[in-house]
């Protein structure tokens, strides 16, 4: 009886060791690593129509989106956006690129329903692009942006700022104390800081750095406007609630802030944001 | 079956007998113990301890027979550099209540030591921050930071006031947070730093009793103003704030122009009870305090000093605590603030 037991529990013992000891899964599928030849590139729709549609983004007449929303940077995200808070981007092949962007057909049978916007870009091999599309219909347009991914200072965050508002000539981007929420009334200009003048549609700013690490909100105002809340298109605090303050905790972080939708309206789909897309 | 279980049975008993044996054998008593040829340690530059005497503050406080000092415990002496000393005093009080004060002691009367306000993470914008972590990010903006105490009262506030100081607040220059002349503003005590390089610790305890002159913020290049609570005036002593906590003061001798930041801990059983307002300007007054105030209280009470060290060969500054923030309700925790007074060596 012994003797069996002990067999028993020599096999079970020998079979944990063999079981173990099996190596990893080696199979990670089909894979295409980044070399030099290729490039990457991120997607943001910036067409807000009230129905906040879903659209797609093709590059060479293949979908390189699923169906996204508006305000939604693809892959990854960012803060104040429809999408998570990661900086992934899309491999594509260098050289002439079509891009376009598009509505699916209700029930999606793979064909377009209406194509908004179709333009060709010429991606240089290595090169690290933000698309983006603002207005809609007939006058929807599109802007290709370089990325920088090379890593801030510690204690840094490094910035770019792109207006594609398409009702405000161009904007001034400032820094100025938290408060919570959008609210105008909850704000105060006391301290704001210009850091950005005259961002032109469809144009983008010199890179700046800022400190990281602390609460601050963003503002945009028209270009020229006075600091004072009540011409405040649109700010961002740096968190919506105390535990989640990206900004605060986060370092060596690399965004491109856009801005968009209609300076004036208030719904949800058309009012005025401003955006962080995670670049690195 | 019967074999098995008595096999069974003895195994127990085995087993019962090993850890029996076994629980004897740890408590076995170890009196093999080698040598140890321990060396005195070097002392570290710059924080040379003076002497085995009893420190300047102990003698006068015994001499003076503070009746607040009943009994040394020990103190140490640091001179962090030439004109600013640290002074760490531990004693049982007159209630016979262990108590644990921190002294920094700045010689206002040197040409290059001065006096700067901090703005959390050097930047002018309202936020909080923790004194060691502000003090680094000051550390240099006007000039090399020696030592740094905790400043005002601030407002937590999710509108437009969030790291609000609740008083006036004057850093470079920048007036950070406005306040006017009137009755509840003359009565809360400040620390300014004139244009001109003046150190004064301004307003009154009454207009009435003891009327002054109100001097305006632009007149200050930094002015870090704290609550109503005085610790010495002049000839009068703080009497109501008698809450046995930890507290935080920053105080002038006017006559020798010396600046003091001093904490008291407390919350810390058997090394430190904490003390009323009262208590505390009985015993700095016999140090030459003439004017002083309380910024804070609980987690919010921070003294820093300058540590420099070489890690990996690279130069790091790091400003530790050198007290012990505490909760009211004795957790160990260390608050964030709206702002803080350092002591500089202008560069």
């Amino acid at each position: 009886m012994k003797k069996i037991v002990n067999k028993i529990l020599g096999i079970f013992i020998l079979s944990i060791v063999a079981f173990s000891c099996k190596g990893p899964v080696q199979d990670y599928g089909e894979l295409e690593p980044l070399d030099a030849s290729k490039a990457v590139v991120k997607v943001i729709i910036g067409s807000a129509y009230p129905n906040n549609p879903l659209m797609y983004v093709k590059a060479n007449g293949k979908r390189i989106t699923p169906k996204i929303l508006m305000r939604q940077p693809y892959p990854g995200g960012g803060y104040g956006t429809n999408g998570n808070a990661t900086n992934e981007f899309i491999l594509l092949d260098n050289g002439k690129t079509k891009f376009e962007l598009a509505l699916p057909k209700k029930v999606d049978d793979g064909t377009d329903s209406i194509v908004y916007h179709a333009k060709e870009y010429d991606l240089e091999p290595g090169g690290r692009y933000t698309i983006l599309f603002a207005d809609t219909a007939a006058n929807t347009t599109s802007a290709l942006i370089k990325e920088d991914l090379t890593i801030p200072d510690s204690a840094t965050f490094r910035y770019q700022i792109i207006n594609i508002i398409p009702n405000v000539e161009a904007v001034d981007l400032y820094v100025g104390r938290w408060a919570n929420g959008t609210a105008a009334t909850n704000h105060t200009s006391d301290f704001d800081s210009l850091l950005v003048s005259n961002v032109k549609y469809m144009e983008v700013s010199e890179p700046f750095i800022l400190r990281s690490g602390f609460r601050r909100t963003f503002k945009i105002r028209p270009h020229g406007a006075e600091v004072v809340e009540n011409n405040v298109i649109a700010r961002y605090s740096s968190s919506s609630t105390s535990t989640a303050n990206y900004f605060e905790y986060l370092d060596r972080k690399v965004l491109t802030i856009f801005t968009m939708g209609y300076a004036g309206q208030t719904s949800s789909a058309l009012m005025p944001y401003l955006s962080f897309s995670i670049t690195r | 079956m019967i074999n098995l279980k008595l096999n069974i049975r003895n195994t127990v008993i085995t087993a019962i007998a090993i850890s029996f044996t076994g629980s004897f054998h740890s408590c076995k008593q170890r009196d093999d113990w080698p040598e140890f040829n321990v060396s005195p340690k070097a002392p570290v530059e710059d924080r040379v301890e003076q002497d085995n005497d009893k420190t300047w503050y102990v003698q006068t406080l015994e001499s003076k027979g503070n009746t607040m000092f009943k009994r040394f415990i020990t103190d140490s002496l640091f001179n962090l550099h030439e004109g600013v000393t640290y002074t760490k005093i531990q004693f049982l009080d007159g209630l016979d209540q262990i108590q644990l004060f921190h002294v920094i002691e700045a010689d206002l009367t040197k040409s290059n030591i001065g006096v700067v306000s901090m703005v959390p993470f050097g930047i002018f914008l309202p936020n909080l921050q923790t004194i060691p972590a502000m003090a680094k990010d000051n550390d240099g903006m006007g000039g090399k930071i020696i030592a740094a105490i905790n400043g005002d009262n601030w407002a937590a506030s999710t509108t437009n006031a969030y790291g609000n100081p609740a008083n006036g607040f004057v850093s470079y220059g920048k007036n950070m947070k406005p306040w006017v002349n009137n009755a509840t503003n003359i009565t809360r005590p400040y620390l300014g730093v004139k244009k001109d390089g003046e150190v004064i610790i301004g307003n009154t305890i009454s207009n009435t009793t003891h009327p002054f002159t109100w001097i305006e913020q632009s007149e200050f290049e930094h002015m870090v103003a704290g609550p109503s609570t005085w610790v010495t005036y002049n000839n009068l002593n703080n009497a109501s704030n008698t809450d046995v906590i930890l507290r935080s003061v920053v105080g002038l001798n006017e006559v020798e122009r010396k600046l003091y930041f001093i904490t008291v801990d407390g919350k810390r059983p058997g090394v430190a009870t904490g003390m009323g307002a009262p208590n505390i300007a009985r015993i700095i007054r016999d140090w030459g305090v003439t004017k002083s105030f309380m910024p804070n209280l609980h987690a919010n009470v921070q003294l820093v000093v300058r540590k420099e060290e070489k890690v990996n060969n690279i130069d790091k500054v790091r400003f530790p605590l050198v007290n012990t923030p505490m909760t009211s309700t004795g957790v160990a925790s260390v608050g964030t603030l709206a702002n803080g007074i350092a002591i500089v060596v202008k560069e």
